[in-house]
């Protein structure tokens, strides 16, 4: 063996505890490369398998997603890597220096780093792609359990594939080896540009920015002496910090990109695909009921129709009845409308959104919009629910603000009305209902079952209301037993059945397919976010321990020089609030920005609106405090494990 | 009367069958306001006794009493109290905090304990080892004489009952090691500190009032040089 090719395996050999550290930092980053594109390869195969070939479109709309995605990823994964070799930065720099001082070449060095990337990265960069294997397996096998419940339904069953996504196994290898060795390189040439004995003097040289005065009296007052000196030393020792703040960065844009495509991909589906999740559904319609009113010589003097409808008690009877099949849930949405006659109603003026009034037929919108409305009435329960999401109280209308259209051949969902408290004239039959509009629902906080209810131009929620035309959506394991037991509920219940029309149907195999679809992407979105999820926490761990660990001495020092552990744990607690709050101050605007990509990318195929990711937001402000701190504080606790004097004398 | 008495000190690492003895079973006092030299070959003990003195380390059986109290039986907290309060400890290699500036660093065991520092005293501390125009300063910006006169300071600002130095003029050329010396016996002297002072350098052992020789953990010979 070449002499340069010996002295990096000793050099791996001697620093067994650096070198495994280094080592999980590529097998975590390979790992993740190969697994996420793995398992987002067996989706989309999914996906080809039931939708068949896709529209151009899609296939613009997959490759914006997959390039803000990635970007995002091999940025996380490259930030994990340079950080396991940054702890031992200055141990490398200074061994370098002593190569120097012996009289080894500049060229020698970089013989021997090349070397100790090679070394590296054949036992790193196979194991990754191993363990990004094997968790891909993982993943697949856990998508597929959600995929049976579908499957048993299915003729042709659906499959999670697991696929050896072979170029972003060549993408990681790639990645991986580059990374290793720029980062091996970084410190060698410090130590090339410094004498040799100032490389040797490097070890453990944090550098610091020139002091500045008055760190904050209300830090100290509020985390006594030793916060204060946390926000010393975050903002004297940026470098120390930086890639704990990146790392939380980056996986904040991760978790927030992430989460908005889940969101959006759903909403997409759920836009191209309207299905309702049932098993079986039960239909209610009262017949209409032609009444002719004759005068004596018998000439017809007036006409109209008359409805037998559903009493919302007796609707409300029915629910809570076939709720009592076992592990079966049901959801009731009845409306005035029949089957056949949609009601007409014309709107207050300027109602209608600009989007709505490009779309409408100039016909109906002279001097203000004539437009069909339905009146919907749901179960007490998800009623209650309604109420909550739209912040209102009980007893409320509420008017549903969700448009679904077909633009040539884009699906388009949009708002259609500008919500205003107004009072809206309802034509039911022969009689025109007032119905003042209290609160309003948008996007995808509507369930499909009030939409599915409802499919006219224009809905509004109302309480009990006595419905022409009622439908029970239910979910069961046994849906043959269900659909029988459905039957005779909804006619024990019905004391006067002449005029209407009942039917309990499982949903037609095309509703059950689209449903299917959906479920699919559902799992697909969760188990790529949960993924992304589990990679963004892996790394932010390993990065904030990786910094204690770098601090062990600092520590020590502070310690033998009086500081408690309570003391120690304060300093740690600021640290973590600063380094979350500093992070946050970063990630949110570019996770935003990441989200609003991914939109971008949707709408390249749909057209709906941009969902604000609050809830992923606040999830992970929530959850950055509580990481941050429990890691720093357990890694903290393993470091007092150790002696003072090691930690001490550990240069 | 003895400020610090050590009795059958001992300290092993290792296993059971296959242990070194580091320290084995040492015992004496030191008087209030003295100054200590302890040498040694390198592996006779020296930095493990100090350790053991200085509380950062446990020994594996035997007792340091500082002021009448057993160190040893404090828990982990009131042992970091105690360090702060009554032992000022100096390396060979400084160990300041490299965040804090010179003032800052001298003033820490004072902030650790919560108190107000004492302006006099760091003014006076900071005239003694010559930093005055340099308090500001990070230790990165000092040379390793300053950043050693720094982190005597710091061992300094709280009148501790001991310091203890261990090979404090290890890293330094012979002008910035006399100024330590200087400045550790000046201490001494001007503020009555019991001085406590590892080194394997002869000049500077027999400038102290006594000195312990250690070898293989045990004490060879305990000589007065002054009395």
């Amino acid at each position: 063996m070449k002499l340069t090719a010996r002295l990096a395996y000793s050099q791996i050999t001697a620093n067994r505890k650096r070198t495994v550290w280094t080592l999980l930092g590529i097998v975590l980053s390979v790992s993740m490369i190969t697994a996420v594109y793995g398992f987002a390869a067996g989706g989309l195969d999914a996906m080809h398998m039931l939708a068949g070939e896709m529209r151009a479109e899609y296939y613009t709309m997959i490759y914006i997603i997959g390039a803000v995605l990635s970007a995002i990823i091999f940025a996380s994964s490259v930030i994990v890597m340079t950080n396991a070799f940054r702890v031992s930065a200055g141990q490398r720099m200074s061994q370098f220096g002593i190569l120097k001082s012996v009289g080894a070449t500049s060229r020698q060095i970089s013989q021997t780093i090349v070397y100790e990337g090679i070394w590296l990265s054949t036992i790193g960069i196979p194991a990754g792609v191993m363990v990004g294997l094997l968790v891909q397996y993982i993943g697949v096998r856990i998508a597929n359990v959600f995929l049976v419940e579908i499957n048993v339904m299915e003729s042709n069953p659906l499959i999670f594939g697991f696929i050896v996504a072979w170029q972003a196994i060549l993408a990681a290898v790639l990645v991986g080896f580059f990374t290793v060795f720029i980062s091996a390189w970084l410190p060698a040439r410090k130590a090339a540009r410094l004498s040799a004995i100032d490389a040797i003097r490097k070890e453990s040289g944090t550098k610091v920015k020139t002091a500045r005065k008055n760190t904050g009296r209300l830090v100290s007052r509020l985390f006594g002496f030793e916060g204060a000196l946390a926000a010393k030393s975050l903002m004297r020792s940026k470098r120390n910090f930086r890639a704990t703040v990146v790392s939380l960065t980056i996986s904040i844009v991760m978790f927030v990109g992430a989460s908005s495509f889940g969101t959006h991909l759903n909403r997409m589906a759920r836009l191209v695909l309207p299905t309702v999740d049932a098993d079986v559904i039960g239909d209610f319609f009262s017949q209409q009921d032609h009444v002719s009113v004759f005068d004596e010589a018998g000439e017809t003097v007036d006409s109209y129709v008359h409805y037998l409808p559903l009493e919302y008690a007796v609707a409300e009877q029915i629910t809570a009845r076939l709720r009592e099949f076992p592990g079966a849930s049901v959801i009731g949405v009845g409306s005035n409308v029949s089957r056949t006659r949609v009601t007409g109603t014309v709107l207050p003026t300027g109602m209608e959104t600009s989007a709505l009034r490009q779309r409408i037929d100039p016909e109906n919108l002279r001097e203000s919009l004539y437009l069909s409305f339905a009146l919907v009435s749901v179960d007490a329960l998800l009623y209650a629910e309604l109420c909550r999401r739209a912040g209102v109280p009980h007893g409320s209308n509420i008017l549903i603000n969700y448009m679904r259209w077909r633009d040539e051949d884009r699906w388009v969902e949009f708002a259609p009305f500008n919500f205003d408290y107004q009072t809206v004239g309802v034509m039911s039959g022969n009689d025109i209902i007032e119905v003042p509009l209290h609160g309003e629902l948008r996007g995808d906080v509507i369930p499909g079952e009030v939409l599915y209810a409802g499919r006219y131009m224009a809905i509004a929620v109302v309480p009990e209301l006595d419905a022409k035309s009622y439908h029970w959506f239910a979910q069961t394991d046994d849906p043959g037993a269900f659909t029988s037991f459905m039957f005779d509920v909804i006619f024990e219940h019905l004391t006067d059945t002449r005029g209407i029309s009942v039917g309990v149907r499982m949903p037609s195999s095309e509703q059950s397919r689209d449903r299917a679809v959906i479920r699919l992407v559902m799992v697909f979105t969760y188990g790529f976010v949960g993924m992304l999820t589990l990679i963004g926490l892996t790394n932010v761990i390993s990065t904030i321990s990786t910094n204690v660990r770098s601090r062990s001495r600092e520590f020590a020092v502070l310690q033998s020089v009086g500081m408690t552990h309570g003391g120690l744990n304060r300093m740690l607690n600021l640290e973590s609030i600063l380094c979350s709050f500093k992070s946050l101050v970063y990630g949110i605007p570019l996770g935003i920005a990441a989200s609003y990509f991914i939109y971008w990318g949707v709408i390249q195929a749909v057209d709906f609106d941009y969902v604000f990711p609050v809830a992923a937001i606040l999830q992970c402000v929530l959850a950055v405090f509580i990481i941050t701190w429990v890691t720093m504080r357990y890694a903290a606790a393993r470091l007092r494990g150790g002696s003072l004097v090691d930690s001490i004398r550990e240069t | 009367m003895g400020i610090l008495k050590v009795k059958g000190l001992t300290k092993t690492y290792g296993t059971a069958d296959a242990h070194v003895t580091a320290l084995g079973g040492v015992s004496f006092a030191v008087e209030k306001g003295s100054f200590t030299a302890i040498v040694g070959a390198s592996g006779s003990g020296k930095s493990t006794l100090l350790h053991l003195l200085g509380g950062v380390d446990r020994p594996t059986s035997g007792s340091v009493q500082v002021d009448g109290q057993n160190i040893f039986e404090m828990n982990e907290s009131n042992l970091a109290i105690f360090r702060r309060r009554n032992m000022g400890i100096v390396y060979q290699f400084y160990n300041l905090v490299p965040t804090l500036t010179a003032e800052e660093n001298i003033m820490l065991p004072y902030l650790l304990d919560g108190r107000k520092p004492d302006a006099a005293m760091l003014k006076e501390l900071l005239e003694t080892i010559g930093l005055t125009d340099r308090a500001g300063h990070l230790p990165g910006e000092l040379s390793g004489g300053q950043q050693q006169r720094v982190s005597i300071a710091r061992a300094l600002i709280n009148s501790p009952a001991v310091i203890l130095a261990d090979e404090p003029t290890g890293n330094l050329d012979s002008k910035s090691g006399r100024e330590v010396i200087d400045l550790l016996k000046f201490a001494n002297k001007r503020y009555s500190q019991t001085l406590l002072l590892i080194t394997h350098d002869e000049k500077i052992a027999l400038q102290a009032d006594r000195i312990i020789t250690l070898s293989d953990g045990q004490i060879l010979r305990d000589e007065r040089v002054r009395s």
